[in-house]
């Protein structure tokens, strides 16, 4: 019995080191596509969106006002790039992005239509969001790119009023 | 050494359930990438999401067949549909499958195969062909599936495509 936990345990950890380190992680993804001649990006820090939530501009509809609102305190950061006609390298990073998020993440939804391939990648710790990764890559190597750090709980979600009135609908 | 046989016994148990998806899988895989398609894939984890987060006093039914769902395939194309419908049909080997029903019109096939059918009601696998004159659509439900639920369910879902399994109701 000991001869078997002696050969599983250190095969254990090479394995969790590996998938540690596979792929390129959403950050430094991010950090090689914004360096894209035509990328764009922005990065919200948590004081602005919960900022924002004050605001909430008067164009919005009160129900939308609410869940900036309610989302808001839970939000932490959120990264945005949009990148046109990126280099060939934009594709073999996205496939080593894809190995990092398949180790790290949970896939929600994988869709292709014509030339544009959509994403939604969830990282939860029990009932917390973590973090949520959403990008549509064109087959022109157009992407954009949505990270989304949170603290949100699945059970403060269900709460939420917007979320309720949403549900009613 | 009957461990290490135990533990061979259930690694080759769970190479046994991936390889009876293979024909579907592959299938789907072929063309996941291809631009004449539109392909959907909605995961495991997905479905356990909306389930925690739908209203509580929707069917239980419905909601432990949400939570239980493993995935949901698409994949759909107006080009060539009759080739592809008969390339699917013929590539998948539809022995492994019990025919659920069939419409046939004019204009399209739709066949509805299930797999590991329990009592008529609850199957693990739902295939749907789709194939005629202006669309090919595939559609693989996996998971514990409740036949006289789906219908109710698709309704709820409201995705694109999954309109023929509204047909189950009747």
């Amino acid at each position: 019995m000991k001869k078997i936990l002696l050969l599983i345990i250190p095969l254990f950890l090479l394995t969790t080191n590996n998938l540690n380190g596979q792929g390129l992680s959403v950050k430094k993804f991010g950090n090689k596509l914004i360096k894209e001649d035509q990328a764009y990006g922005v990065r919200i820090p948590n004081w602005l969106i919960n900022n924002a939530g004050k605001w909430s501009s008067i164009d919005l509809e009160e129900q939308e006002k609410e869940m900036i609102r309610e989302l808001s305190k839970d939000i932490k950061k959120i990264r945005i790039i949009v990148a046109s006609m990126a280099s060939d390298q934009v594709k073999e990073d996205y496939n080593s992005l894809r190995t990092h998020l398949k180790s790290q993440y949970d896939n929600l939804i994988e869709a292709r239509s014509e030339d544009s391939k959509l994403d939604l990648w969830i990282k939860m710790k029990n009932d917390e969001i973590k973090s949520l990764f959403f990008s549509v890559i064109d087959d022109d190597n157009s992407v954009a790119f949505f990270d989304i750090k949170t603290k949100l709980t699945m059970e403060k979600l269900k709460g939420m009023n917007f979320f309720q009135e949403l549900e009613a609908l | 050494m009957r461990k290490l046989l135990l533990i061979g016994f259930l690694m080759s148990f769970t190479l046994g359930l991936q390889a009876q998806n293979d024909a579907i899988s592959k299938y789907f895989n072929q063309y996941r990438d291809d631009d004449r398609f539109t392909m959907v894939s909605i995961n495991q984890k997905m479905f356990e999401l909306i389930a925690n987060l739908t209203e509580e006093d929707t069917d239980d039914e419905v909601l432990e067949m949400l939570s239980e769902l493993k995935g949901l395939k698409i994949l759909m194309t107006e080009e060539s549909p009759k080739s592809f419908y008969n390339e699917a049909v013929a590539k998948i080997n539809t022995k492994e499958y019990e025919e659920l029903m069939t419409v046939r019109d004019k204009d399209q096939n739709i066949q509805f195969l299930v797999k590991d059918q329990q009592k008529g009601k609850i199957v693990n696998e739902l295939l749907l062909l789709v194939g005629g004159e202006d669309e090919f659509v595939l559609i693989s439900f996996e998971g514990k599936i409740y036949l006289n639920k789906l219908s109710k369910l698709v309704k709820n879902l409201d995705i694109d495509g999954l309109e023929s399994l509204e047909h189950l109701d009747k």
